[in-house]
């Protein structure tokens, strides 16, 4: 026997319930389960012979149908049986999943209507308004700056760039071996400290060879902080740190 | 700055009045964007309720048949738009049309969006009995949807809302003027 269904494009599982629901002319409420099942049953089969990919939720709606139908064919006992119930309420969910899917669809069918019964509203793009906020004029924000300010702000700049030139800071082509330690230096900032009580890290820095010795400097003090061996204080970024002994515990 | 107590509104000079309505016109027309009442009614100089009565009174006055602008609202937000019933003819001056069509899929997903803000992915899903990913995806690419923080369950699912867009999409003012869900039901 020739199938003919038509295959139509469903949605979904829902979709197609209440497509057969409609050409069966039934009531979502009172539903003939029997005469749903079977349809719905033959509709994945004719999928599955046109090679149509059936994905798992509308086998979850097949087996879903199929437990209200089983359940249906066993004779009803009187005393509330639990599994009955259980029945009872596949079937409701089911009913009420698929109102509520159909209220949606409704819905899509409205805003579909809209789209093409109304017009689209169009609005302006942001408004650019330029030179709302002036920039300054120069002579605003020279007024308080004298020559000599921009000479000295000159000097500081190229005295600044000449150091980048430093010879003590120009990587070597060859790199050489480690020659500074942290262990080394954090001695040799004890020893220092020890002579001196205080001491300013710059001193440190200005002895050291290169930026490399500077470094390992930095990372020993580091570690004496992390030690509690010495204090550090610093009074604002980029000034210069003054570092003394910690004070041992007395119980120590 | 001056308040505006709305139940003088009415007894001061009438001028007052026409003066806070023109001056409000005026930064919606400017901005184009999606203009907050609170930002308003700062500028304007007047309390949040004296802008609401100006807005709403404004709103009315578009409804007149001799005017080809709207005043669209969106969480507390204003902007001037164009009449839908003029769209034609504005797509004639600008040459194109800013609608696509909707597939079936992405129609279903937002409406469940439209009249279930927030909402999250999985319950789409569980309304539809399918996967609506790819349907979100374009609604998102198209600006129709949002969106719009994340839910405080396992997992932080990411929450979906309608957009301005929306309202421009469908011709709409405000999301009041979608009809009720509940009226679908009697066609059931």
């Amino acid at each position: 026997m020739p199938l003919n269904i038509k295959l139509e494009n469903f949605e979904g599982p829902f979709d197609l319930l209440l497509h057969l629901i409609k050409k069966n002319r039934m009531d979502i409420y009172d539903i003939r389960i029997h005469d749903i099942t079977t349809q719905y049953l033959e509709y994945i089969k004719a999928m599955e012979e046109m090679d149509l990919e059936i994905t798992s939720e509308f086998i979850l709606i097949a087996a879903t149908l199929l437990e209200i139908k089983s359940r249906l064919m066993l004779p009803k006992s009187h005393d509330g049986d639990e599994d009955e119930e259980d029945g009872d309420n596949t079937a409701r969910e089911l009913i009420s999943k698929l109102t509520e899917y159909k209220r949606f669809k409704i819905a899509a069918e409205y805003l579909k209507g809209r789209l093409e019964g109304t017009g689209a509203l169009y609005t302006k793009k942001a408004e650019i308004i330029e030179g709302s906020r002036k920039a300054p004029a120069p002579e605003d924000y020279l007024s308080k700056i004298a020559m000599m300010d921009l000479y000295n702000i000159y000097i500081k700049v190229i005295s600044l760039q000449n150091e980048k030139f430093d010879n003590r800071n120009v990587f070597k082509r060859e790199i050489p071996i480690e020659k500074f330690k942290i262990e080394k230096k954090m001695e040799h900032i004890m020893n220092e400290i020890r002579s001196k009580k205080k001491m300013k890290f710059s001193t440190i820095v200005h002895g050291c060879s290169s930026k490399t010795e500077a470094i390992v400097s930095f990372l020993a003090l580091l570690e004496l902080i992390k030690l509690k061996r010495v204090k550090a204080y610093q009074e604002s970024s980029f000034t210069d740190i003054f570092i003394r002994e910690e004070e041992l515990n007395e119980g120590n | 700055m001056k308040e505006i107590n709305i139940n003088q509104l009415e007894f001061e000079e009438t001028s007052s009045r026409d003066k806070l309505y023109s001056m409000i016109e005026s930064l919606l027309f400017v901005t184009g964007e999606p203009l907050d009442l609170n930002e308003i009614a700062r500028i304007a100089g007047c309390s949040y309720e004296a802008a609401k009565v100006i807005l709403d009174e404004m709103a009315e006055n578009y409804q007149k048949p001799d005017r080809g602008i709207r005043l669209i609202t969106m969480d507390g937000s204003y902007s001037l738009a164009t009449k839908p019933e003029n769209s034609s003819f504005v797509e004639e001056l600008l040459g194109s049309s800013f609608r696509q069509s909707l597939s079936q899929a992405a129609l279903e997903t937002l409406s469940i969006i439209a009249y279930r803000q927030p909402v999250t992915r999985v319950v789409i899903d569980e309304i539809r009995g399918v996967k609506s990913e790819r349907a979100i995806n374009s609604l998102l690419e198209k600006k129709i949807i949002k969106e719009c923080g994340r839910l405080e369950a396992p997992g932080r699912p990411i929450l979906y809302s309608t957009s301005e867009e929306f309202l421009k999409y469908f011709g709409l003012g405000s999301l009041k003027e979608l009809p009720g869900i509940e009226s679908f039901m009697d066609e059931l």
